[in-house]
């Protein structure tokens, strides 16, 4: 366990001819691209960073959707965080720090991806610990959460394990060796951050 | 002066997942299970809107609509950044929001999961592909700007006189071929641009995987074995294909910048 928290296209069917509004489309402009790179923009109906003219991509030089990294602040943060930490060695502290090992920084880019979707008051932000295991925490008066990310049991197919302590409505709530396998978030955990 | 990756982790702009299917699903049914998805999105999921017009054939009278609620249908994360589409023949998700690929694919089993259920009883799917938009914007300006530090020398995804152009430029290429028993279509398109603003040099790279099904000379797949599982494995297979092919175009200091060697 760590001892630190840092709690802080349209088609038509049969006569009728749907039409979206006006979704952020690069179509336009795409007309130099082979067909399944226009179908991709028509079905993805995303424009991707704003480009100027010159672009046969997509560029028709408008405003263009801002991307999640500009838009979303506090993902970014969190990335960058975890970013800082990756081949760091041991001692990185100055001290006696344990190197934090890739698959659990992995498996908190991956929680990330959920906590992403959960409500402000409920993002816990990331750290790591001396130990060298990522931990996620938040301190609020009618919630409090500290989760730590521990490397899997081999042989699990599990990408870690989660142990984490929670405050919320008044309840205290212990779980421990939670497995995460990445492609959703334990149901107990997406519960807590109010995901469901 | 270097190249930045458009993101912390990695460099994905855009990633996408479309599955086309064999034939339109029934209208029926279509219009079921999208009534049902609707009814149990996730949180920050919403339906897009829907304006509308019926055009009577017969009659030739054009009449209004307001939300139909019919296909397709688009659903929206509440940023923008995520859609989600289902139309008579496909269904695809497409989001600028990417993070990391279980969580990607997780969540798109989990939106469409049931869905797909619903689908496969009456369709087969005819295609899975999976694209990805890369992007590198370069430190400093064009008169110092050398797309030879992010694309490899000589690589055979980029027209040599296209690369040769002092400036902005663009290339495309495409193939198909057998892997497994499917028909695979690669797609790469690099294109160098200008960025709105600073007008400082940037380097999309777009690319494409598309397994189709039962295409003849490339193989035979039967129906019983076109269910969620094969698409979540065709996904996973494009997506492994899709890494090995970004590290194939751009030099060893950036795949391994973007965690593609790691």
């Amino acid at each position: 366990m760590t001892a630190i928290a840092n709690p802080t296209a349209v088609s038509g069917v049969k006569g009728v001819l749907a039409v979206t509004p006006p979704a952020p489309t690069g179509a336009k402009g795409l007309t130099d691209l082979s067909t399944p790179f226009q179908l991709a923009a028509l079905v993805g109906g995303l424009r991707p960073t704003q480009l100027t003219q010159s672009s046969a991509w997509s560029g028709e030089g408008a405003q263009a959707a801002a991307n999640w990294f500009t838009s979303d602040a506090w993902l970014a943060e969190m990335l960058a965080t975890i970013r800082s930490f990756r081949n760091v060695e041991a001692g990185w502290d100055g001290e006696n720090s344990r190197a934090p090992a890739a698959e659990t920084l992995d498996a908190a880019e991956m929680l990330l991806a959920y906590f992403r979707n959960a409500p402000a008051d409920r993002r816990p932000a990331i750290n790591v610990g001396s130990d060298g295991l990522p931990s996620f925490a938040r301190n609020l008066r009618d919630f409090y959460l500290h989760l730590v990310v521990e490397p899997r049991n081999h042989p699990s197919n599990c990408v870690a394990h989660l142990t984490w302590y929670a405050i919320k409505d008044g309840e205290n709530i212990f779980e421990e060796s939670v497995p995460f396998y990445g492609t959703s978030l334990p149901p107990e955990l997406s519960k807590l951050v109010d995901l469901k | 002066m270097t190249f930045d990756p458009i993101s912390s982790p990695h460099s994905i702009e855009r990633c996408a997942a479309t599955i086309t299917f064999s034939e339109n699903i029934p209208e029926k049914l279509a219009r079921t299970l999208v009534a049902d998805l609707s009814k149990a999105l996730p949180k920050g999921v919403s339906r897009a809107a829907t304006k509308a017009f019926k055009f009577d054939v017969a009659t030739g009278v054009v009449t209004t609509e307001g939300d139909i609620g019919e296909i397709p249908a688009t659903f929206k994360a509440a940023d923008g950044l995520t859609q989600f589409a289902f139309a008579p023949n496909f269904i695809s998700w497409n989001t600028q929001r990417y993070v990391r690929w279980k969580p990607f694919l997780g969540q798109l089993d989990e939106f469409f999961g049931s869905v797909l259920e619903g689908i496969l009883g009456s369709v087969s799917p005819q295609s899975v592909r999976l694209e990805y938009a890369d992007r590198f914007n370069w430190a400093g300006d064009w008169t110092n700007f050398d797309v030879n530090t992010l694309i490899k020398a000589n690589s055979p995804y980029v027209a040599p006189r296209a690369r040769a152009s002092d400036r902005q430029w663009h290339t495309h290429c495409g193939w198909f071929e057998k892997v497994e028993p499917f028909r695979r279509l690669t797609n790469v398109a690099v294109e160098v641009a200008d960025l709105v603003g600073p007008l400082t040099p940037t380097v999309g790279i777009l690319t494409m995987m598309q397994d189709e099904t039962n295409v003849a000379g490339f193989g035979n797949t039967s129906s019983d074995e076109l269910n969620r599982e094969f698409i979540v494995d065709r996904l996973e297979d494009l997506h492994q294909g899709l890494k090995k092919l970004l590290t194939d175009i751009i030099v060893p200091a950036m795949a391994q910048k973007i965690g593609l060697t790691a």
